[in-house]
């Protein structure tokens, strides 16, 4: 199993990271006075390598802990790496959840198949709608950080917290509903991260595929928390660094990754000293809620200045974003008269406070079939009307 | 952006209640209540106008444009001048009708024009001009005489879809490819396919633009991102015909643009006629227009790339008597400055305002402007 895993990084490593790590080095060298004559490589990334690459881990540590045979059929394995709809930005599928899905005999669930509809018109709204809409409005602010106002960079901030969460999300809602159409079922791969009051609880909720497979792939083996307080923080800082580098071949993601590295662990340290304070959540109501209302600003408000680093194009981008923020804070901002705050801030708020009720509960749910299907064609009408019609790419597609 | 943006936002918490956890009751009926809301939906968009509907696209910021000239003038007779990009950065309708009024011209000037728009394009907005106005507006241009001026351009003429299936012009090209222009489009698209290219060739370059046009026309009847803007006050806004350039095109060399027109031979030109996807997208404007349009005139802006000007030569030989321009090798002496070229065809602001005193000379010289 282990030069299997050493092989499948090794394809990731060549095609993803040899570029980089050849021209930091090269900066390296240059630094101490030394000039090698090496230069990049043009290296085409194949779509989605990150995702199956991660995939054939999967499989090999599952037949390695026998929770699955070993396929013999090329095809099911080819097509549980290769399936269409997640292919080129996840959900990342364990093999022991989609092998035997393949190997079963296919009927047509109609319940199946109008729940992949309505996923699907979800994901839809959120990325052709939303998330395509907020780009339109931030990406003259992202790419010209000189001339913007500190609000209108906070502006910008705000949009991509929200646009790559109806990106991404709406990627894995399409993905899943597709799936649904042909009958397969794919786990979730978000559960409303922006309702998380702390660090920990949104890495449950973000990219639920990759950070199950960061824990049970690379936390675990390093030896989670079985090596004693210390080796628990250096191996979640180990393991989302990593995580960050997943993204792509750039410091801004490494740093996006420690960041949210040192945050898991801090919020572990914090859980623990109250633990041991003896602190809970006894005490009134509105305590409670004050307390959790102030996680809440803490966790979301650092989630969204690690977007920037994963955003900016560059370091220097990021200073200038952080400075920009700087003078929002100190009350010198400026202003951000044109910017399109209901457009960013609606759907974020409806989705996060309103929609995560409803898909919680039981309660003002429409079952009535006709009804129900005549409502979803309204809703996929709407979308159409409100979608951008030129191509805005989804984000992941880049790693 | 405005309250609009709560509707999707309503629509998400829409589809966020809907369960479909059991299979009972998921049959044919479900299936037929989506395609009855579908064909309520299109039936409702078929009574729409494409500029109402997509009344943020810059196509509708155009027509608007054009009716607040209208609107502005008290003229009786009206020149209409239709074109592409050459037209919108090289003609200026403000100077072109203070030039003719000071040689006794006392007519009004529109202008229909945008960079990229080809000629079904052009007449969409003409269309969508006259639809615009009120009913004692539209008697009001009736009453009068209207002489159309069309541009004379060798790409459009030759391929009635050109740069329909670039990207940057994607979001214009689905507003007026209504059922009808789509149609029209498409034939005269396969009129016009080059005669010198082999039947494959051919059936491979017609599959290829039926999908463009039928892409075009599946976002114009679902009315696909009309309201992407988000913005209600859109409606509202207008955009005028003309847009100067300034400075110069990279890569544009106007010294040696400029110095092979000395070994230009006009009288030598050799025309092949007129092109067949023009003349299939002629009827189809005469069409279109005929109702408000009484006389057809064509001209030629000044050019400094040779093919194109052959063309304009060519051209001129089928309608020697309606038709402004080119400039003679003479008159085109007056415009052999660097500051007046963007590029090959394209003038600049300093360009434009020349090239507009020379066409509205020639154009009260011929008589077409009366």
């Amino acid at each position: 199993m282990l030069w299997g895993c050493v092989a499948q990084l090794a394809v990731l490593g060549y095609f993803k990271y040899a570029n980089f790590f050849s021209e930091n080095l090269r900066n390296a060298l240059s630094a101490a006075g030394w000039e090698p004559g090496w230069t990049t490589l043009n290296i085409i990334l194949p779509a989605g390598v990150s995702f199956y690459i991660f995939q054939a881990i999967s499989y090999l540590a599952s037949v390695y802990n026998a929770s699955v045979p070993a396929e013999q059929s090329f095809l099911r394995l080819g097509v549980y790496l290769g399936f269409f709809p997640h292919l080129v930005a996840g959900p990342i599928i364990r093999a022991h959840l989609f092998l035997p899905q393949l190997k079963s005999e296919r009927v047509f669930d109609a319940g199946l198949f109008w729940e992949g509809c309505r996923k699907f018109v979800i994901g839809f709204l959120y990325k052709a709608v939303f998330a395509d809409n907020i780009a339109v409005a931030i990406n003259p602010t992202w790419g010209g950080l000189e001339k913007s106002s500190g609000m209108e960079i906070l502006g910008a901030c705000v949009g991509f917290y929200g646009q790559i969460y109806f990106d991404f999300a709406g990627y894995s809602l399409m993905a899943i509903g597709a799936a649904n159409w042909l009958g397969y079922t794919i786990p979730e791969n978000f559960c409303f991260p922006y309702l998380a009051a702390s660090v920990v609880d949104f890495w449950r909720r973000w990219h639920i595929s990759l950070s199950s497979w960061l824990r049970d792939y690379v936390y675990i083996p390093l030896g989670g928390n079985r090596l004693g307080e210390t080796r628990r923080y250096v191996n979640l800082a180990v393991t989302m660094l990593l995580g960050g580098l997943w993204h792509g071949a750039s410091w801004n993601f490494v740093i996006w990754g420690g960041l949210h590295g040192t945050a898991l662990a801090v919020n572990h340290l914090w859980v623990d000293f109250r633990k041991k304070r003896g602190a809970g959540m006894a005490g009134a109501l509105w305590g409670k809620l004050v307390w959790l209302a102030l996680a809440w600003v803490l966790t979301q408000g650092f989630v969204m200045l690690c977007w920037v680093p994963f955003r900016a194009e560059s370091f220097s981008d990021t200073l200038r974003v952080f400075e920009g923020l700087g003078s929002v804070v100190s009350g010198e901002g400026g202003q951000a008269k044109n910017f399109p705050w209901m457009l960013v801030l609606g759907p974020l708020v409806v989705d996060t406070f309103v929609v995560s009720l409803r898909e919680g509960s039981g309660r003002w749910v429409v079952r009535k079939p006709v009804l129900a299907a005549l409502l979803l064609a309204l809703a996929v009408l709407v979308g159409i009307l409100f979608m951008r019609v030129e191509l805005v790419p989804f984000l992941y597609f880049q790693f | 952006m405005d309250a609009l943006v709560l509707i999707p936002v309503a629509a998400l918490v829409v589809a966020g209640s809907l369960r479909f956890d059991s299979a009972v009751g998921l049959g044919w009926r479900c299936a037929g209540a989506v395609c009855a809301v579908f064909c309520l939906f299109l039936g409702i968009r078929a009574m729409l106008p494409d500029e109402t509907v997509f009344f943020a696209s810059e196509v509708a910021r155009r027509v608007r444009g054009q009716v607040a000239e209208f609107k502005k003038s008290n003229a009786r007779d009206f020149v209409v001048v239709e074109g592409s990009s050459v037209v919108a950065h090289g003609c200026d309708p403000k100077v072109l009708r203070e030039e003719m009024a000071k040689r006794g011209e006392d007519a009004g000037v529109l202008q229909f024009s945008a960079q990229g728009a080809n000629h079904f394009e052009r007449a969409f907005l003409m269309e969508a001009f006259l639809r615009r106005l009120a009913p004692g507006e539209r008697e009001r241009l009736e009453s009068g005489r209207v002489v159309v001026l069309r541009e004379v351009f060798d790409a459009y003429d030759r391929d009635p879809l050109y740069l329909f299936a670039k990207d940057s012009y994607t979001e214009r090209a689905k507003v007026y490819m209504s059922p009808e222009y789509a149609w029209a489009a498409w034939r005269a698209f396969l009129a016009g396919m080059p005669s010198g290219i082999s039947e494959m060739e051919k059936w491979r370059l017609g599959l290829e633009m039926s999908g463009i046009v039928l892409d075009r026309l599946l976002l114009n009847r679902f009315a696909a991102g009309a309201l992407s803007g988000m913005d209600s006050r859109a409606r509202k806004r207008r955009t005028g015909a003309f847009f100067p350039l300034q400075a110069v095109k990279e890569k544009f060399d106007f010294a040696a643009a400029a110095a092979v027109t000395g070994l230009w031979k006009d009288d030598s030109v050799e025309t092949d006629g007129l092109p067949p996807g023009w003349l299939a997208g002629r009827d189809f404007f005469h069409a279109r227009t005929k109702s408000w349009v009484d006389e057809e005139v064509f001209f030629a802006m000044p050019s400094l790339e040779i093919h194109r000007r052959n063309y304009q030569l060519g051209f001129k030989r089928s309608f020697e008597d309606l038709m402004v321009g080119p400039p003679s090798r003479e008159e085109l002496e007056l415009f052999l400055n660097k500051d007046y070229w963007f590029d090959g065809v394209h003038p600049t602001g300093a360009g434009a305002l020349l090239f507009t005193k020379w066409f509205a000379e020639k154009l009260c010289v011929d008589g077409f402007a009366r």
